[in-house]
């Protein structure tokens, strides 16, 4: 197995040369102060705040089923307290409230535990911020950065491109069941890299 | 620490699968956190489907119509006035329906349609009488072309009087996709929402009670998001 090999991508997916060269580039994401204008009505505000929380969402459980569940959750929570006579910020600072209390209790019934948390202090600026195309993060680059090339590769051919793992076999020139050992090695190696680097 | 069910929920996220309960370690919780953070800062991610937009926003009005006081309009001002003028643009059940109108007979097709989607409708509420479907005389529907921002047509809207009154949207051969604000103008300059429209691949019908005469209503628009217009009518 060559060092080359392990760059090859899995098709000519979202993961070119060229992609990776974008990942590179450091994302800014400035903070957002807060809105103090009003929603005409709750179609607005639902409209406004449901691709926002589904984001958020998404970036805390990973899979789409389990955003859709919760947004859904939150909303149905937030609808009977939530008054349109608050402002935008305050709309979004409650439903961000209500995000933090559903994915705790998503978690405990899930694992027992809490994988993922929502800091509302962090998030509201996320939630405020305008909807943009999605990239890998500075600090996913960094986990990443941190590892050996093969276990980077196979990290980045099997979340970052949705290489499948026989496909990110063969772009890595290596079995199905050594790109399972090296994906299971490599996330666990990245967990540790990550503990390293803190939240 | 244990890796087969570790594994197994690493997979279900990678494949978009709900992974299954099982009690986590501390150590599981670790790989299990980088392994969301990977997958979720995946490049091309588009955010949610119109359809669970659109199915959700039902499910939520249907709610609101079991009695819940959610929505007060502002106390002050000119929302005030819209409150009173216009109680239905509260959040309720809109129906979709995708039948193929031909060209001819579409204000008969709309209120057709808008006579079953409100049946429909009460269904899911429950609180009103249902209406009683009334033929649409000359008079009593307004239409207008809907036009893109550069004039390009891409369908009609249409606005029915009666008891209750109605508007339908039917969206053809446009290059919009995903959900859309309809704003409704009265002829006093007040502007309105009246609801969602979700446009599946440059299509889509969308109709919705008003309290309102077709009358009244001046011109329709659909707003992006971003609150961007991408299309008006004018009814005549």
């Amino acid at each position: 197995m060559s060092s080359s090999s392990w760059m090859r991508g899995c098709d000519e997916g979202p993961m070119s040369q060229e992609a990776r060269g974008e990942q590179d580039r450091v994302a800014v994401v400035p903070l957002t102060p807060l809105d103090d204008t009003a929603y005409p009505d709750w179609d607005s505000a639902y409209l406004d705040n449901v691709g926002r929380l589904y984001r958020l969402m998404y970036h805390k459980v990973g899979n789409r089923p389990d955003a859709e569940d919760l947004t859904s959750e939150v909303f149905r929570a937030a609808l009977g307290p939530l008054r349109l006579t608050a402002s935008k910020g305050e709309v979004r600072a409650y439903l961000l409230a209500t995000a933090q209390t559903v994915l705790a209790s998503h978690w405990r019934r899930r694992l027992g535990l809490e994988v993922t948390h929502i800091d509302p202090d962090i998030e509201l600026s996320y939630l405020a911020a305008p909807v943009a195309a999605s990239d890998a993060e500075p600090r996913v680059r960094q986990i990443l950065a941190g590892l050996p090339d093969h276990y980077r590769r196979v990290l980045e051919l099997r979340f970052l491109e949705g290489c499948s793992i026989k496909e990110s076999a063969s772009a890595m020139a290596v079995s199905v069941s050594n790109a399972k050992v090296l994906q299971h090695r490599a996330l666990r190696m990245a967990a540790r890299v990550a503990e390293e680097l803190g939240q | 620490m244990t890796d087969s069910r570790v594994d197994a929920f690493v997979e279900a996220i990678l494949t978009d699968r709900k992974p299954k309960k099982f009690p986590a370690s501390p150590q599981d919780s670790d790989v299990l956190r980088v392994a969301v953070e990977l997958r979720a800062s995946r490049s091309g991610f588009d955010g949610p489907a119109p359809q669970f937009v659109e199915e959700l926003h039902r499910r939520l009005a249907a709610t609101a119509d079991d009695g819940a006081e959610l929505l007060p309009f502002p106390t002050a001002g000119r929302r005030r006035e819209r409150a009173t003028l216009l109680p239905e643009f509260r959040l309720r059940p809109s129906r979709e329906a995708r039948p193929r109108f031909s060209a001819v007979g579409k204000a008969a097709a709309a209120v057709f349609l808008v006579a079953s989607t409100f049946t429909a409708t009460n269904l899911v509420g429950g609180h009103s009488a249902a209406p009683v479907a009334q033929p649409a005389g000359a008079a009593a529907v307004h239409s207008g072309a809907l036009l893109t921002s550069d004039g390009r047509p891409m369908g009609r809207m249409y606005a029915y009087s009666g008891n209750p009154s109605w508007v339908f949207i039917d969206v053809r051969g446009s290059a919009l996709s995903g959900v859309y604000t309809c704003m409704l103008q009265l002829a006093d300059g007040t502007s309105v929402p009246a609801g969602l429209v979700t446009v599946y691949n440059g299509t889509g019908d969308w109709a919705h009670t008003v309290k309102v005469q077709a009358s009244e209503l001046r011109q329709a628009t659909l707003v992006d998001p971003a609150g961007v217009t991408v299309a008006s009518a004018t009814f005549t």
